[in-house]
């Protein structure tokens, strides 16, 4: 194995390692997006107005 | 032709070999001079024996092994062309061994670039998306994501230009190996 191909070996981890790092963060920064989107999110609206749909269904029987 | 026109017209046979390659052949050339003419033997008698210095260049060129070479040569007078079992041997080989595990590592240097050419499309939608702002709500984890695509990316990069590069020098050298095996058969070093 040649100089050049140690040297290309050597970015290719540093690379990686930097992928791995990178998509950690990406991973938190997104899961933290969304969270808070979630808790924003009315979801006490939406599941009421599920809730009122079903019971007219069951009105309608 | 005495020892050293025969060495000397080798050498220049061997020209375009690695210089180590020809250095060790001709030592073992001159071992082999060395150990005939104690033997009682002239150096022409033992030229004569080792025929043409081009077509023995040629077998050396083709991946053969001093100790193969001197053995057919020995053989020469009597020699009824190359062993079937060795030739029955390759073929077999390559058919329920050989051919797969090449194929297998094609398989998986074409997997890398179709891996890349996946990464690069991402990164070219994902940029796009900013551009157009259809992705404003989620900027930061799509940098994050971009940047961790570019690595993805450099590292496919590296494995492909290594990959490739040591799947040809296999694959010759395999194909040499084959040669060698079809023309002089196995356990000669």
């Amino acid at each position: 194995m040649g100089k050049k191909d140690i040297k290309l070996l050597i970015t290719g981890a540093i690379a990686l390692f930097l992928a791995c790092f990178l998509g950690i963060i990406t991973i938190v920064l997104f899961a933290v997006k969304l969270g808070n989107k979630a808790m924003e999110y009315d979801w006490k609206g939406a599941f009421g107005q599920v809730t009122e749909q079903v019971q007219n269904i069951g009105q309608d029987n | 032709m005495n020892k050293s026109e025969y060495l000397n017209k080798l050498t220049n046979e061997l020209g375009h070999m690695p210089y180590g390659d020809v250095k060790d052949i001709i030592q073992s050339m001159e071992e082999h001079f060395d150990e005939g003419v104690s033997e009682g033997r002239s150096e022409e008698e033992i030229a004569a024996s080792l025929g043409d210095p081009a077509e023995l260049a040629q077998e050396f060129k083709d991946g053969a092994k001093f100790k193969q070479v001197i053995k057919r040569r020995k053989l020469s007078d009597n020699f009824k062309g190359p062993d079937g079992r060795s030739r029955i041997f390759v073929i077999l080989f390559n058919i329920f061994l050989g051919v797969e595990c090449w194929l297998i590592l094609l398989a998986a240097i074409f997997a890398a670039f179709m891996c890349l050419a996946g990464d690069a499309a991402i990164i070219g939608l994902i940029v796009a998306g900013l551009i157009t702002g259809a992705l404003t709500e989620f900027i930061v984890p799509f940098i994050f994501l971009i940047l961790t695509l570019i690595c993805v990316a450099v590292f496919l990069v590296m494995l492909l230009i290594l990959g490739i590069k040591y799947y040809a020098k296999g694959l010759k050298a395999y194909i040499r190996w084959n040669k060698n095996v079809w023309n002089y058969g196995l356990g000669e070093d």
